[in-house]
C-alpha cells in the first residue's frame, strides 16, 4: 500500500502527518447523474485511548430535501431553482457497504447524529461503530461501497447539463482531535454537519483517485494525473496527491486546457472555449501571488495547481478552493478594468496556505481563513495591479482592492452583529461575509499598521511556519502576536496584546478617532494684585506667545494606541501618542506659532478607522478638494439633467 | 440627399440666428444644475471644511471619502436627494414650457427674439404640449415593458444557458431595437410639437400624433437623414468633448476654473444640438407647408 510507506509513491519525504488516506475508484454515470464507487480508507489513531467508533462527513446528503440542515440554514432559494424541484434534481450519497481488515461488514450498526443542532432529519453525518477498537498509535485500513446522486448545481457542486464539480463528494472522516489540541480539553471527534457557511476541517493525507468517465470527457482535479486509461467507452483518470486535507474533481466534454509553468508547478487553466480569452488574466494573477506568498509566507510545495473556469450555467461553483483545485469565475466580453477573475483566482489560491496547509476550522473559527485570505487578497493584487486600481479601473472609476474591503464593512448594516469570533453557522441574522472576511482584514491591517510592516511579516511568517500541515485554532495565533510583538516593541504595546483581540477579535466596537478643534490664544501678562494688597496692575501686555490646544476626541468603543501630528504656522510638526483610551484628550503648547492643523492617524494605519474625514482639522483649509468636487457634481448635473430631456 | 442638407444647413443656420433662445435654455440649464449642486456642497462642506480628505480626490475617484461620507453623513445626503428629485422633476416641466417658446420663435423666421414674447408663447403652448409629453413618456415605458416582457419570456435563466454569450448577444438586439424604437419615438414627438405649436388653436393633440407618423412614414428618407444628420453632430461634439477631458488636470483651482469653462463650452455645444433636432424640425414641416403637404 503506497499510503502505509513513510515515503509517497514520487519519494517524498511526508510533509504532514498523513493521518486519513483514501484510495477511490468511481464511475461516472452521466445519464442518471450518479457516482458508485469503492473507496478504502486507511486511518491512524492520533490519541491516546482506544478510538471504538469513525465519524464521516457525508455531505452530499445536505442536497437530499428540504430538511436538511443545509437547507434549513440557506433557504430553499440557494439550491434548487422550482424547474429543479419539479424535476427532482437533489443529491444524495449512501454508504452501501463498510467493513474493517477482517472484512466485518459494520455498516449495519451506523446511524446518522447531529452534533451541531437537534435537526433529526439532517444525514451529513455517519457515524460507525467499529467491532474492535483502534488502538492508540495504530493504523487501520477499511473498504467501503458507496454510491450518490450529483445534485443540479448547488452552491459549490453539483452538475449542469455536462459540466460537473466535484466537491465534498465523498464520504471523509472529521478530525480525531487529541485533548490540549485545539479547543479540545479530551480525546474526540470534530465533525460537524454541513452548514450553508463554512465546509473545511479535515485531517491531512494521501489521496489515490481513479475517475472513470466516458470517451470525450476531460478530467481535472487536485493533484497530478499519474495514469490515463482508455477503456472500450470510457476513459479512467488517475489523480494523485499527498498532504492533503481534501480532494476536489471536475469534467466536462467541453472544457479546453490551458497550461503554463511558475518554477516547478504546472498551473492549469480548465475553462469553456468562450472564456479562454480570460486566460493570460488567470495565469498572470495567480503567478504574481505564487511569487508574493513564497516570498513573503513559504513555499507552495505541491507542484501541479489547477483553476476551473465554470460556464454560466454553473457558476454557483465559481469561487471555491480545494487542495491544489481551485474555481473562479470570468464571462464573455468582461472588460479588462473590472477584475473579478483576478480578485478571485488571487484569493482561492491564498486558501492553499490558509485552509489547506494551516488547516484551520472553517465552520468554528472562519475568521482565521477567509479573513487571513482576504487580507493577503488585498496586498497581493494592490501590488499587482495598482493600489487605486486592483478591483475596478474602468470608465474612469478606480477603487483598489483594500479600499473595496474596506467600503464593504463600513456599507454594511451588520457590521456590528457579532464578533469576529463567531462560529459561521451562528451567523444566523447574516453578517458572515462582512465580518468573517472584510472586518477580519481589516483588523490584521490595523495590527500591521501598530506593530510595523515588518513585525508583521515576522508574526505570519511563524504563523505559517509553526503551524503547516498543522491544526491551529484562533488562541494559537495570538499566542504568536503575543511572542513577537514584544520581542520586537518591548512593552510599547504593554505584556501582550490581548487587549487589541479582545476588542477586534471578540467584540463588535467600531473604531473612530477625530480631532474635534484647534484653539489658538495669545499669551498675555498677568494682571491685578500680583505682589502685594495695594498696587493693582491693569496694564494687558501681549507677551509674543501663543497657547494652543488640540482636541482629539475618541468617538467609539474600540481603543488603540494612535499618533497625531501637530502643524504649526512656521512649518513646524509635532509628533504625538496618545493611548487612545480616554473619551478625549488635550494636547497643548506655549510656543511663538500657532498650530494652523492636526492630524490623527497621519498615516492611515488604522484601517478600521469608520471615518477618515474626521481625521485632520485645518483652521486654513485649502479648499481645492471641495472646489473640484462641487465642479464634478455641477457638470455631471448639468449634462444628466441635459440627457433627461430625450424624455420630452 | 442634397434637399437633406440643405434643410440640415439652414437648421444650423436657424439655430445660431436665433441665439437668445439658445442662451435662455443654456441659463436655465446652469441654474437648475447649481441649485442641485449647492446643496451638495453645501453638505460636503459641512462635512470636511476643514478637512484635508478632500483633497485626495483631485482628479481621481476616492472611494475612501465617498464611503465615510455616505456612512457617517448618510441622513444628510437623504435629505439633499429628495431636494435633486423635485429640482429634476421642475426642469422637465419648465423644458417643456419653454418648447412652446422656442419653436414659436423658430416659425416666425425674421421676428425679433424678445423675452416677453417668448414667455408669451411658452404659456400660450404649455398646456398641449405638456400633454403631448405625457403621451410620449407613455409610449416609452409602454415600450421599455412590452421588451422586457419579451426578453423575460425568452429564457433568462443563466443555469439554462450554454454560454452567457446568448445572453449578451440578446441583450445586445434588444437594446439596439429599443434605440431605434425611442428614435422613432422621439422623431414623432419632435415634429408633433411643431405641428401643434404651428397649427395653433386646436386643444386636441391626439390627431396631431396620428397625422405626424403618416407624415413621418411618408418622409422618412428625408426625416431620418435629417435626424441621423443632427445625432451625428451630437456624437461628433461628445467625441471632441472626450478627448479634450484630460486637457486641464483638475489638481488645481486653476485647473478646476479651466475644465469647468470647457465644460460649460461643451454643455453650450450640446444644448445647442438638442435644439437642432427641433430646429431642423422646423424648416422642413415649413418646407412641407406644415405637414398639410406630404
Amino acid at each position: 500500500m503506497f499510503i502505509l510507506c513513510g515515503t509517497t509513491i514520487f519519494g517524498q519525504a511526508p510533509l504532514s502527518p498523513r493521518i486519513a488516506n483514501y484510495n477511490i475508484n468511481l464511475s461516472l454515470d452521466v445519464d442518471n447523474k450518479q457516482v458508485n464507487a469503492s473507496q478504502r480508507v486507511v486511518w491512524r489513531n492520533i490519541g491516546t485511548t482506544p478510538v471504538d467508533e469513525l465519524q464521516f462527513h457525508l455531505y452530499y446528503n445536505a442536497f437530499k430535501n428540504t430538511e436538511s440542515t443545509f437547507m434549513k440554514e440557506g433557504s430553499l432559494s440557494r439550491g434548487l431553482s422550482p424547474d429543479s424541484v419539479e424535476e427532482c434534481s437533489w443529491g444524495w450519497v449512501e454508504v452501501l457497504s463498510f467493513k474493517d481488515s477482517l472484512g466485518t461488514e459494520l455498516i449495519g450498526g451506523a446511524e446518522y447524529i447531529h452534533p451541531d443542532d437537534d435537526n433529526e432529519q439532517d444525514q451529513t453525518v455517519l457515524r460507525i461503530p467499529l467491532n474492535e477498537p483502534v488502538a492508540p498509535g495504530s493504523t487501520v485500513a477499511f473498504d467501503m461501497q458507496w454510491h450518490s446522486q450529483i445534485p443540479k448545481i448547488m452552491p459549490r457542486t453539483g452538475y449542469n447539463k455536462d459540466y460537473y464539480f466535484m466537491v465534498q463528494w465523498f464520504p471523509k472522516l472529521g478530525v480525531y482531535e487529541t485533548a490540549g489540541m485545539r479547543l479540545a480539553t479530551e480525546d474526540q471527534w470534530n465533525c460537524h454537519q454541513y452548514h450553508s457557511s463554512g465546509e473545511y476541517y479535515s485531517d491531512f493525507g494521501n489521496y489515490d483517485v481513479s475517475i472513470e468517465v466516458p470517451k470525450g470527457y476531460v478530467v481535472g482535479a487536485s493533484g497530478q494525473l499519474a495514469e490515463k486509461t482508455e477503456g472500450a467507452s470510457t476513459t479512467t483518470w488517475r489523480y494523485v496527491i499527498n498532504d492533503v486535507i481534501d480532494f476536489g474533481w471536475t469534467t466536462s466534454p467541453h472544457f479546453v486546457e490551458a497550461l503554463q509553468q511558475w518554477k516547478n508547478v504546472e498551473i492549469k487553466l480548465l475553462c469553456y472555449a468562450d472564456h479562454l480569452h480570460c486566460a493570460e488574466r488567470y495565469f498572470g494573477a495567480v503567478k504574481s501571488a505564487l511569487a508574493f506568498m513564497e516570498k513573503e509566507i513559504g513555499d507552495y510545495p505541491y507542484n501541479t495547481l489547477t483553476i476551473v473556469d465554470p460556464p454560466i450555467h454553473g457558476i454557483f461553483s465559481g469561487g471555491m478552493e480545494y487542495p491544489t483545485f481551485i474555481s473562479a469565475v470570468s464571462f464573455c466580453s468582461l472588460p479588462i478594468g473590472i477584475r473579478t477573475p483576478e480578485t478571485l483566482v488571487v484569493h482561492e489560491f491564498i486558501h492553499q496556505y490558509f485552509m489547506q496547509m494551516v488547516a484551520t476550522h472553517e465552520v468554528e473559527e472562519p475568521w482565521m481563513d477567509e479573513g487571513f485570505t482576504t487580507y493577503y487578497e488585498g496586498k497581493i493584487l494592490d501590488a499587482y495591479l495598482g493600489k487605486n486600481k486592483s478591483t475596478i479601473d474602468w470608465m474612469g472609476f478606480q477603487i483598489g482592492n483594500e479600499a473595496f474591503n474596506r467600503a464593504e464593512f463600513f456599507n454594511d448594516d451588520k457590521r456590528q452583529i457579532a464578533p469576529s469570533s463567531t462560529k459561521s453557522y451562528e451567523y444566523t441574522e447574516g453578517g458572515y461575509g462582512t465580518i468573517a472576511y472584510n472586518k477580519t482584514a481589516l483588523w490584521l491591517t490595523t495590527l500591521e499598521g501598530l506593530v510595523g510592516e515588518d513585525t508583521m511579516k515576522e508574526i505570519m511568517r511563524t504563523y505559517f511556519e509553526r503551524w503547516k500541515f498543522k491544526h491551529p485554532c484562533g488562541q494559537d495565533f495570538i499566542d504568536i502576536v503575543n511572542e513577537i510583538v514584544p520581542k520586537r516593541h518591548g512593552s510599547k504595546f504593554g505584556v501582550n496584546m490581548d487587549w487589541f483581540f479582545a476588542q477586534a477579535l471578540y467584540r463588535t466596537d467600531l473604531c473612530d478617532y477625530a480631532i474635534e478643534g484647534i484653539y489658538n490664544q495669545d499669551i498675555e501678562s498677568n494682571v491685578g494684585y500680583l505682589e502685594d494688597f495695594e498696587n493693582c496692575t491693569t496694564n494687558i501686555k501681549d507677551l509674543g506667545q501663543v497657547k494652543s490646544r488640540v482636541v482629539v476626541h475618541r468617538n467609539e468603543g474600540m481603543k488603540l494606541p494612535v499618533e497625531v501630528a501637530v502643524y504649526f504656522e512656521n512649518g513646524d510638526v509635532v509628533n504625538e501618542v496618545w493611548d487612545g483610551q480616554a473619551k478625549a484628550t488635550s494636547f497643548i503648547y506655549e510656543s511663538d506659532h500657532r498650530v494652523v492643523k492636526a492630524v490623527v492617524d497621519p498615516n492611515k494605519k488604522i484601517t478600521i478607522d469608520h471615518n477618515w474625514i474626521n481625521n485632520s482639522y485645518s483652521l486654513e483649509p485649502d479648499k481645492t478638494g471641495l472646489r473640484y468636487y462641487f465642479s464634478k457634481i455641477f457638470m455631471a448635473t448639468q449634462r444628466a439633467i441635459e440627457s433627461l430631456m430625450v424624455l420630452i | 440627399m442634397n434637399r437633406i442638407f440643405s434643410i440640415y444647413w439652414s437648421a444650423i443656420r436657424l439655430l445660431f440666428y436665433k441665439w437668445r433662445a439658445w442662451v435662455v435654455v443654456f441659463v436655465a440649464n446652469i441654474l437648475f444644475a447649481i441649485s442641485i449642486a449647492l446643496p451638495f456642497d453645501s453638505v460636503l462642506k459641512e462635512i470636511a471644511a476643514h478637512s484635508d480628505a478632500p483633497l485626495k480626490g483631485l482628479g481621481q475617484f476616492d472611494v475612501d471619502f465617498w464611503v465615510d461620507v455616505v456612512n457617517n453623513y448618510g441622513s444628510e445626503l437623504q435629505i439633499v436627494w429628495g431636494q435633486v428629485i423635485l429640482f429634476v422633476f421642475l426642469y422637465l416641466l419648465l423644458n417643456i414650457f419653454f418648447s412652446g417658446g422656442l419653436i414659436e420663435g423658430y416659425i416666425h423666421l425674421f421676428k425679433r427674439f424678445s423675452l416677453s414674447d417668448f414667455f408669451a408663447n411658452c404659456t400660450k403652448h404649455f398646456w398641449r404640449l405638456f400633454r403631448l409629453a405625457l403621451y410620449f413618456v407613455g409610449t416609452q415605458i409602454f415600450v421599455v415593458a412590452i421588451l422586457a416582457y419579451i426578453y423575460s419570456k425568452l429564457g433568462m435563466s443563466p443555469f439554462e444557458l450554454e454560454s452567457e454569450g446568448v445572453l449578451i448577444r440578446r441583450t445586445r438586439i434588444m437594446f439596439a431595437i429599443l434605440v431605434v424604437l425611442f428614435a422613432w419615438i422621439d422623431v414623432v414627438h419632435e415634429y408633433a410639437k411643431v405641428k401643434i405649436v404651428a397649427q395653433g388653436k386646436s386643444r386636441f393633440v391626439l390627431p396631431s400624433i396620428v397625422n405626424l407618423k403618416f407624415f413621418v412614414l411618408k418622409n422618412l428618407f428625408s426625416i431620418l437623414g435629417l435626424y441621423l444628420l443632427c445625432a451625428l453632430t451630437y456624437f461628433l461634439l461628445t467625441g471632441i468633448s472626450y478627448l479634450c477631458s484630460d486637457l486641464f488636470g483638475m489638481g488645481s483651482t486653476g485647473g478646476i476654473i479651466a475644465a469647468l469653462l470647457m465644460g460649460q463650452l461643451y454643455l453650450f455645444f450640446r444644448v445647442g444640438t438638442r435644439l437642432l433636432f427641433t430646429t431642423a424640425a422646423t424648416d422642413y414641416m415649413r418646407e412641407k407647408s406644415w405637414g398639410d403637404e406630404s
